[in-house]
């Protein structure tokens, strides 16, 4: 099972070459050019990239069966043993197979892009090498994460992503809202991570390891695949899940995300869209040989994901900020994924994981260059008419949009539906599971076309001269040109943004290819890594593909259907008009259908969206993280009374903890004999 | 079955007990301090009662001579402390009084039930006691009787350091200032009188 | 008579501390009169080189084993007393760098500052390496004494005198029942050599009478005060707060070492009677691990953050006393004992250098006219020190045990620890926790980096490089050994 290859000796560069970027700009950074920080930043993670294509083909030489290695993290070395107590042994080593070398591929293709992105927008920043630091240190984070061969290695990667998302969040310091989501995010996760923690202990209580596989056949993963109780793996599964729940922003831990999009947007491209927040994705799929022992870890994952998906598509209907309906869509994407796990198509989780990055960076990083276009202004009602003043960012959104819609052949189209067929033929629920998933695409479909319309479509609505260049969330240093973009508003975003933009739109229009379902390739690619667990389609998969066109289709017409008119309606249905115009009657009926739906569909849903959002979320969510603030720090007044400052006060509680601690032992004594 | 020891034991005891509290509830705590010397030397009458002369002897020579006459004399160097008007009781008192008697009686019973494994069948005469010390402190405890030498260096420089004068002009001060403490007390108590 | 290679071992036994003790006699006099009036530099660096010095001695201590024993059984000469030894003299170098720094700035500096550090450290060690319960508190009495004054250092300032006469009387309390805790303890043994105890102990069959139970007790209250575990931790924020931040950072590193080291021993040897005292044991973990945090979320002042901090910690510490005892488990031979006792030295280590660490950065930024200790005095710190603050940071993250630092390798072990000895309760009440307590520790970081700062400047200290320097070395071996946790283990001869 286990293989050893030429150029897996290779593989301690992967993280090795980010972590020296990260040195080099820490030590070095302030000193030198903004030139060399970006370039170096930027060519340490795409040299990481070609190294994870070399070690890549290495293993794709090899037959299906041997395509797992275990190699050390330090050059030159045998498996080097990181911590060693007693007959506890954990290596500082990486385990290669198709699963951690495709979020390789992941992390350090589009990382790179979104370096080289970064590069033309923060371009301005005068903390610029500040940012790249950060940056690189989170690329070694994230490859240690996917990299290590144990799950404490996961545990540290997790946490030094973390950190990074936290110190980047709040990049803009002097702003106080970001440091506040900085801080949110860091200790919402820590919710999290207390059950990932658990959840490790657990495996460790279980197992006695924590590596996942050795060539003796001894890792945990090894041990689990031969059968364990379901109570045990409930445990693990559910456990480690509220983990993946934390980094992975599902219900009801997702409140940070939302937040999270105050850094700047490269940041929500890199960590909060494309890489970090798949973290528990992955997680999950490796550790699937447990989870699929236990049916009720896996119904439990099935139904988070599926209301996270559906919950989240409901908020990001009546957004306006362009980057927080990205920011929902990423949840309710995340919760399909999910979905995908929890019925057991780990697979298609992951191909979901790989296409999402690719057309959600692109997303993420064409508002960016919205954003940057309009100097600043995230919000969607000041938008409007860019289609042809911003063609490059707008042409790449073109193809965003309709990969996350699900149209054919663009990359989410595939992967959507491979998790909701799969999800169709689940032993329990499967209908629901398919029906609700199905909605969700609709709604999916919608909001992005919403926000094309509101973006790109519609009449321009933002004023160009005299516009205040640092108005709502504007940062002055995010402008990458400062006498070119202030004097002349609108403008194309410069290559260095472009380029990226370009290569992810073609990754998004193809990347999917490589999973359909006649030939599906990439759930081949990542059999050896994940646990085989039967899943069926509902139906014959070329009809679950025209269902799913269908879906697609209905959101983005409804969509058409309503903002076509309502751009038409802003101008000429005021209430002269159509009294002076027989010739709109016919129209006006229409009209009036479509106001009704108009009504329907956005008032009274809006309105039940902005209440999900409003009470649930806000209130609810909040309100019971706050409480829980609220009475540790009651509490902790009420204790800090005692810490009277009397000697005698001191002395007397000591005495009454010696008379307690006495009786205690001696009662205890009584009470057994 | 009362034994004839009993008659050495009960008034020593009783002693001891009445002017421990004494002490406790004297007023002046100076008068504490001089209740203090008849407690120490019932105690040391209870060590003589049970054969153990050598502690009779530390006793006397130690607590009753050396620690008391260093207590009176910490207190006379102390202000205020020596103000009978000063209130030298504590608003624990309801609650620490049951605890303590609760500690005492717990304890009393405890020892009363206790095998004592420790109690050699007699005890050997003063000389061979003394003897056995001697020995025990420079064999067996060389290494303690030795240590606790460096208890006493770093207490006499601690000591030192505390009551040498600042070279920067700064208030004389006791060597060790209890006024804190017991105005704050004082302010404590009177605010709670207050209240009532 | 002893014969002659005895008496040689015994005093090669002693050797570090026989060096700690003659250092602080020749500061002491050398002060009084070879450098009267010379440069002040002198004691602080001839106290560096006499811990130094005691370190060489300390490894390259012959015959240490498990079960070697020195002085008539007396003291230990074991890889735990070896190794709580170097601990404790590292603490004894990061303090020595930060009084330098602090005792000039501060305009205290005074040759028995070095003095009294040396002899409380001689103490330490004393009770780290105890057999004998007579040993163990005649080395706590030392320690303690010189922390007392150590405390009350700055006699001008109210608030030190306050400290040192808190600390004094209450130590005094504790010390008095771990005296009685002795004294009831060989009532019922008829030893107070903890190997006899423990002989004693698996030989005698049946339930442990009163009495030893009451003195198991007492001294899990005479040790538990100078660990400041809760109930018995009021003492620390007060005495924290109000000692010289350079004594606070010295008593915050060797006080724990040696009340832990002592615990390891004495709890080692009461294994037999163990179901009678773990459950205390286990509710006080939680206590102090609850209470700790939790009291430490509303604290504005640093160095009373850190006083519950190290409340906190000792309650994880604590954890690993409870998986002490758990030397089988289902039937099965297990090595939690060896892991509890590895993990606890582990940690702390690792406490040393995170906690004196961010003592540090304390001393490095007070100066005559102002001593650093609230949180707002730390506020814009990354854009005037940020050296200081990033060190900071690093320490505030490895104490809320975040990798890949220290304080997580640290938690890690004891977590390993509890979990094989099956203490499942107490490592998920510790994971809790230390979620819990990311928050106070997170906002000095959060003070630091994204707050600006608001009062005037302070004037410039005097000279800083001793806290410098000191800062430095414990963030290195915060980050150093939280990624590579075995070389400390390689350095320390630990692990088993």
């Amino acid at each position: 099972m286990i293989y050893q290859f030429a150029q897996a000796n290779l593989v301690w560069l992967i993280p090795g070459l980010p972590l020296l970027g990260f040195l080099f700009h820490a030590f070095l950074g302030k000193r030198m050019g903004k030139s060399v920080v970006g370039g170096i930043a930027t060519a340490v993670v795409f040299a990481s990239f070609a190294i994870s294509v070399y070690v890549l083909m290495g293993l794709m030489s090899h037959p299906e069966e041997l395509r797992r290695a275990q190699v050390s993290l330090l050059p030159g070395s045998d498996l080097t043993p990181w911590i060693e107590i007693g007959a506890f042994k954990v290596n500082y080593g990486a385990l290669i197979d198709p699963l951690s070398m495709l979020m390789c591929l992941i992390i350090t293709g589009v990382g790179g892009l979104i370096h080289l992105y970064a590069v033309g927008y923060m371009a301005q920043d005068k903390d610029f090498s500040r940012f790249f630091t950060y940056l690189n240190l989170f690329i070694f984070f994230m490859l240690t994460l996917v990299l290590g061969d144990n799950l404490l290695l996961m545990f540290v990667g997790w946490e030094g992503v973390g950190l990074c998302s936290y110190l980047l969040i709040s990049f803009w310091f002097e702003d106080t809202e970001n440091s506040k989501a900085g801080n949110k995010a860091f200790i919402v996760n820590r919710i999290g991570d207390v059950g990932f923690a658990l959840g490790v202990m657990a495996v460790f209580a279980t197992f006695g390891t924590l590596t996942y596989h050795t060539p003796q056949g001894s890792g945990f993963l090894d041990l689990a695949a031969k059968g364990i109780a379901p109570a045990i793996a409930t445990a693990i599964g559910l456990l480690l899940f509220v983990g993946a729940c934390g980094k992975s922003a599902q219900f009801p831990l997702h409140v940070w995300l939302p937040d999270a999009m105050a850094g700047p947007t490269p940041v929500s491209a890199l960590i909060h869209a494309a890489t970090m927040v798949t973290a528990g994705v992955v997680m999950i799929t490796r550790v699937s040989p447990i989870i699929v022992q236990s049916p009720i870890a896996m119904t439990v994952i099935a139904v988070v994901g599926l209301f996270t998906a559906v919950f989240a598509a409901t908020i990001a209907l009546t957004q306006n900020d362009i980057k927080k309906v990205l920011a929902y869509s990423t949840v309710s994407q995340l919760g399909f994924m999910f979905l995908g796990c929890g019925v057991g198509a780990f697979s298609a989780g992951m191909f979901h994981v790989t296409t999402h990055a690719f057309f959600k960076a692109l997303l993420f990083l064409g508002a960016g260059s919205v954003i940057h276009a309009l100097s600043g202004e995230q919000d969607m009602r000041k938008m409007g008419g860019l289609a042809k003043r911003i063609p490059i960012t707008y042409w790449t959104m073109v193809i965003g949009w309709l990969a996350i819609c699900g149209v054919p052949p663009f990359a989410g189209f595939w992967s959507k539906d491979e998790i909701l067929g799969l999800a169709s033929g689940a032993p329990s629920w499967g209908v629901v599971y398919y029906v609700v998933g199905l909605a969700t695409a609709v709604m999916t479909a919608f909001y992005m076309t919403r926000l094309m319309y509101k973006t790109f479509w519609t009449k321009q609505r933002f004023v160009e001269a005299g516009h205040d260049a640092h108005g709502h969330g504007d940062h002055a240093d995010t402008e990458p040109d400062a006498g070119h973009g202030h004097g002349h508003g609108v403008h194309e975003s410069p290559p260095k943004m472009w380029i990226p933009l370009a290569v992810l739109a073609v990754l998004s229009a193809i990347g999917g290819l490589i999973g359909t379902p006649w030939a599906n390739k990439f759930e081949h690619f990542l059999e050896p890594s994940i646990a085989k667990h039967e899943a069926h389609h509902l139906f014959a998969p070329n009809i679950g593909l025209l269902i799913g066109v269908f879906a697609a289709a209905a959101g983005i017409l409804l969509g058409r259907a309503l903002y076509s008119k309502k751009m038409e309606t802003g101008e000429l249905l005021t209430a002269e008009e159509k009294a002076k115009n027989p010739l709109y009657q016919g129209s006006a009926n229409l009209w009036y259908i479509d106001g009704w739906a108009y009504r329907t569909f956005v008032i009274w849903g809006g309105g039940f969206a902005t209440a999900v959002w409003q009470w649930i979320d806000k209130i609810l969510i909040d309100g019971m993280v706050n409480a829980v603030a609220a009475v540790i720090g009651f509490t902790s007044e009420l204790f800090r009374r005692v810490q009277t400052g009397y000697i005698r006060a001191y002395a007397m509680s000591m005495l009454v903890g010696v008379v307690l601690v006495v009786a205690g032992l001696l009662l205890g004594s009584l009470g057994k004999h | 079955m009362i034994s004839p020891s009993i008659f050495v034991f009960a008034p020593l005891a009783s002693a001891a007990l009445f002017t421990a509290l004494m002490v406790v509830r004297s007023r002046n705590v100076i008068h504490a301090g001089y209740w203090l010397l008849p407690c120490l030397l019932a105690v040391a009458g209870l060590f003589g009662s049970l054969e153990a002369h050598f502690f009779v002897v530390v006793q006397i020579l130690i607590y009753a001579g050396a620690i008391l006459i260093l207590i009176l004399f910490a207190l006379m160097l102390t202000r205020d402390v020596m103000d009978p008007k000063q209130r030298q009781t504590t608003k624990f008192a309801p609650l620490a009084v049951p605890l303590c008697i609760f500690v005492g009686l717990g304890g009393a019973l405890m020892m009363a039930r206790a095998p004592w494994p420790a109690i050699q069948a007699a005890a050997p005469g003063p000389a061979e006691q003394t003897k056995a010390l001697g020995l025990g402190l420079i064999g067996d405890y060389a290494l303690p009787f030795e240590v606790a030498s460096l208890i006493l260096l770093a207490a006499l420089i601690g000591a030192i350091c505390l009551a040498k004068a600042e070279k920067e002009p700064a208030a004389p001060e006791p060597v060790i200032d209890l006024r804190g403490e017991i105005e704050l007390e004082e302010s404590v108590s009177a605010g709670a009188a207050d209240g009532h | 008579m002893p014969d002659k290679s005895v008496i040689i071992g015994d005093m090669q036994a002693i050797l570090p501390m026989i060096v700690l003790w003659v250092t602080a006699s020749v500061i002491a006099l050398g002060d009084v009169s070879l450098w009267k009036r010379g440069n002040k530099a002198i004691n602080p660096l001839l106290a560096i080189v006499g811990v130094l010095v005691a370190f060489k001695f300390l490894v390259n201590t012959p015959r240490v084993a498990s079960g070697a024993t020195a002085f008539a059984k007396s003291l230990a000469i074991d890889p735990l007393g070896q190794i709580s030894g170097i601990a404790l003299l590292v603490t004894a170098v990061l303090s020595i760098l930060l009084a330098w720094t602090y005792l000039k700035n501060r305009g205290l500096d005074h040759a028995e500052y070095y003095v009294l550090l040396l002899l409380s450290l001689t103490g330490a060690m004393m009770m780290a390496s105890a057999n004998d319960l007579i040993v163990l508190f005649l080395g706590l009495e030392i320690l303690s004494f010189g922390l007392y004054v150590m405390a009350g250092f700055a006699r001008t300032e109210e608030r030190s005198e306050e400290a040192s006469v808190k600390y004094f009387l209450l130590g005094a309390f504790g010390s008095a029942f771990l005296l009685y805790g002795i004294a009831l303890v060989y009532g019922a043994t008829q030893s107070t050599n903890l190997e006899q105890i423990r002989a004693t102990l698996s030989s005698s069959s049946g339930a442990p009478g009163p009495m030893l139970l009451a003195g198991i007790g007492l001294l899990i209250v005479g040790l538990g005060f100078k660990a400041a575990i809760v109930p018995f931790h009021q003492w620390t924020p007060d005495v924290y707060e109000g000692a010289p931040t350079a004594a606070t950072a010295y008593m915050a590193g060797a006080a724990k070492i040696g009340a832990f080291a002592a615990m390891l021993r004495v709890f080692g040897a009461l294994t037999p009677v163990a179901a009678s005292w773990l459950p205390a044991i286990q509710i006080l973990a939680i206590v102090t691990m609850v209470f700790g945090n939790l009291l430490a979320v509303t604290q504005t002042n640093v160095k009373r953050l850190l006083a519950y901090s190290s409340i906190a910690h000792a309650g994880y510490l604590l954890v690993a006393i409870a998986a002490l005892p758990s030397e089988t488990v289902n039937g099965i031979a297990s090595n939690a004992p060896d892991l509890a006792v590895g993990g606890a030295l582990f940690y702390l280590f690792a406490y040393v250098f995170m906690t004196l660490g961010a003592f540090g950065v304390l001393v490095y930024l007070s100066s005559k006219g102002r001593d650093v200790q609230h949180v707002n005095d730390l506020r814009g710190l990354a854009k005037r020190e940020p050296a200081a603050a990033y060190a900071m940071m690093f320490f505030m993250l490895s104490l809320g045990g975040i990798p890949p630092t220290m304080g997580f390798m640290g938690k890690w072990q004891i977590f390993y620890a509890a979990v094989t000895g099956q203490q499942i309760m107490l490592a998920i009440v510790m994971a809790l926790t230390s979620a819990m307590a990311v928050y106070y520790y997170l906002r000095v970081v959060w003070v630091m980096c994204f707050e600006e700062t608001t009062e005037a400047a302070a004037p410039e200290p005097v000279a800083r490089t001793g806290a410098m320097a000191a800062i430095m070395l414990a963030a290195a071996a915060t980050i150093v050994f939280g990624i590579a946790p075995n070389l400390l283990n390689a350095i320390t001869g630990m692990g088993p």
